[in-house]
């Protein structure tokens, strides 16, 4: 059960997997949790700030490191920021389905299909790859997935390596929330995002939870996913802090890849998900649950 | 009972200066969205809960391995049933399994019938899955009514570790001789590490403290009790304290209180049996 027991489970010999995720929310973001900031400029500029300033740092800095990130861009920002987008393509990064705005959908599905239909449209790639702009991701919806062109989610938790959704061909790479800058650092003093005006967190204690939790998915050869939000970890001292992460894995023997490269990889490597998987358990928990009421 | 004059042997404890008992709290994704039936529209969420019995678990047993350290785990009877190898293998490890609930329910809310139909549930599930029964109690988040300390009493319960309100174990009044071993909410990773959203803890969107920090402050924790006396008992999730980084919190904090040689590591069952039994024998 534990990744120890598997070995030589990544490409030539590396010891674990890394993927970086940006979400490429900017304004979108802060909308999402504030409505008004429509009319409020400061607010607003909050998530402005990730596409002027924090996406082009962020990219810079992947340069200098030549790490290949994963970009979940709602469809809006296509048309928001294209130069921005054709930036991120251009310098080879991966694209990413991000649905088209993060307001709640009533049919996520249906959503995910205009993003998809917009990249192609605006930039003549379907991402392959795909993250639920808000809300949870239901199985239910996994084997629609496929005839859209996607293949991988990034969309759920339960485990430190990919699994595959239940009864569909789609590989899911979890994420963690100590591994996301977006909690961390996002701020607005008013309205107040987060809703409790909690601290900000010190860059030097983010970058010391990042390097604790590497170190040791390292050892065991899991699959570390960091996500990143160019709002918050793209201002001058936060990038320092990420360049500080990169820094250390590039001394590593980790294999860092994109999204995309992962799934693929693991669907060939790995087997069916083990019955006990938290994602089997829901699934079968929910179907209990369902016809216990019927 | 507070010595500020430095570390005292506490007769109690044959001559040891504090104990130790580490618990764990593998609550999965149970509890109050799982009991109000919203979890089911909430797949990530439950993911993430599900990481405690799926991984989370077996690198605490792990890390509690390599200093041979024991502890107990509080599990909801649903997490035995959906995982019964991981629960199997903490018995087999020599720790204790107690109970937490069926589905980490409030008792508060709940009457004496109610509450005894869980216990009794629980029971019977520990009983089939891993062939033993519970002799310890923590109720799910803490709170219960009046009549529950009788109806663990009545059940043989020995000792119940859900309260606050000392250093050390104490009988709970009117119960007819429930221990209790209180534990500490600094000792509580939800007060530290946890973050979920949808449901969204902390509710105010606080930030994942720094690990080290935390590390740090639950070393000091340990040293409060190394001081002035006393039986530490953690709040502890595999859920949440089960990922590569977080459990290297529980390393260092296991590596330092290894250091002492007058410190005595016990389970809370073995903790509450001693304390009774040199209770009973002080009052001859």
């Amino acid at each position: 059960m534990l990744t120890a027991s598997l070995t030589n489970q990544w490409p030539e010999g590396a010891s674990s997997s890394i993927v970086f995720t940006v979400n490429l929310d900017a304004e979108l973001g802060i909308l999402a949790e504030a409505p008004d900031a429509e009319d409020r400029m400061k607010t607003l500029s909050v998530g402005t700030y990730g596409a002027t300033c924090g996406v082009p740092r962020l990219l810079d800095i992947f340069d200098e490191f030549g790490v290949q990130a994963t970009w979940f861009v709602p469809s809006d920002n296509l048309h928001t920021y294209p130069e921005l987008v054709a930036n991120l393509l251009s310098a080879g990064h991966e694209p990413g389905n991000r649905g088209s705005n993060l307001i709640m959908s009533p049919d996520p599905m249906a959503d995910l299909a205009q993003a998809q239909e917009e990249w192609q449209r605006r930039f003549g790639v379907r991402p392959s790859g795909y993250r639920i702009p808000r809300g949870q991701f239901s199985p239910d919806w996994s084997t629609r997935l496929p005839a859209h062109g996607i293949t991988w989610t990034s969309s759920w938790d339960g485990d430190d390596l990919p699994y595959r959704h239940p009864g569909a061909d789609v590989m899911e790479i979890p994420w963690h929330h100590q591994l996301a800058d977006h909690g961390y650092f996002v701020f607005n003093l008013d309205p107040p995002i987060p809703a409790g005006s909690p601290r900000i967190a010190s860059p030097d204690d983010v970058l010391v939870n990042w390097l604790w939790e590497f170190d040791a998915a390292d050892r065991e050869g899991a699959c570390t996913v960091v996500s990143l939000n160019p709002e918050t970890v793209g201002t001058p001292a936060n990038s320092m802090m990420l360049r500080a992460f990169l820094s250390h894995v590039r001394d590593s023997a980790a294999w860092v890849a994109t999204g995309g490269e992962v799934a693929e990889h693991w669907r060939e490597l790995a087997g069916p998900n083990d019955p006990r998987h938290p994602i089997e358990v829901y699934v079968r928990e929910r179907r209990a649950e369902d016809n216990a009421h019927v | 009972m507070n010595r500020p004059d430095g570390p005292t042997a506490q007769r109690w404890l044959n001559g040891h200066h504090c104990a130790v008992a580490m618990a764990f709290d593998l609550d999965g994704p149970t509890g109050s969205d799982m009991i109000a039936g919203t979890i089911w529209d909430r797949p990530q969420f439950f993911t993430q809960g599900a990481y405690g019995p799926w991984l989370g678990a077996a690198r605490v047993l792990r890390v509690l391995a390599e200093f041979e350290v024991p502890a107990t785990f509080f599990v909801p009877a649903w997490i035995v049933e959906k995982w019964p190898e991981v629960c199997q293998r903490i018995v087999s490890e020599g720790h204790e399994v107690a109970h937490h609930g069926y589905r980490h329910e409030k008792f508060w809310d709940l009457s004496d019938g109610e509450q005894a139909e869980i216990i009794d549930r629980s029971q019977e599930t520990f009983r089939h899955y891993l062939g033993t029964t519970a002799l310890g109690f923590r109720t799910p988040s803490g709170d219960w009514t009046s009549g529950t300390p009788q109806l663990l009493v009545q059940r043989g319960f020995v000792y119940s570790s859900s309260l606050r309100g000392n250093d050390h174990p104490f009988f709970i009044e009117g119960s007819g001789g429930l221990v209790e071993v209180p534990a500490r909410s600094a000792l509580d990773d939800y007060a530290a590490t946890a973050y979920t959203v949808d449901s969204d803890w902390p509710s105010g969107g606080d930030r994942i403290a720094s690990y080290p920090a935390t590390m740090q402050r639950w070393i000091r924790e340990f040293e409060g009790y190394h001081h002035f006396g006393g039986v530490m008992s953690t709040i502890l999730h595999p859920k949440v304290s089960g990922s590569p980084g977080k459990v290297q919190i529980i390393r260092g904090l296991l590596r330092h209180m290894r250091e002492k040689d007058d410190v005595w590591f016990a389970t809370h069952l073995d903790i509450a049996r001693r304390w009774r039994t040199n209770e009973e024998t002080q009052t001859c």
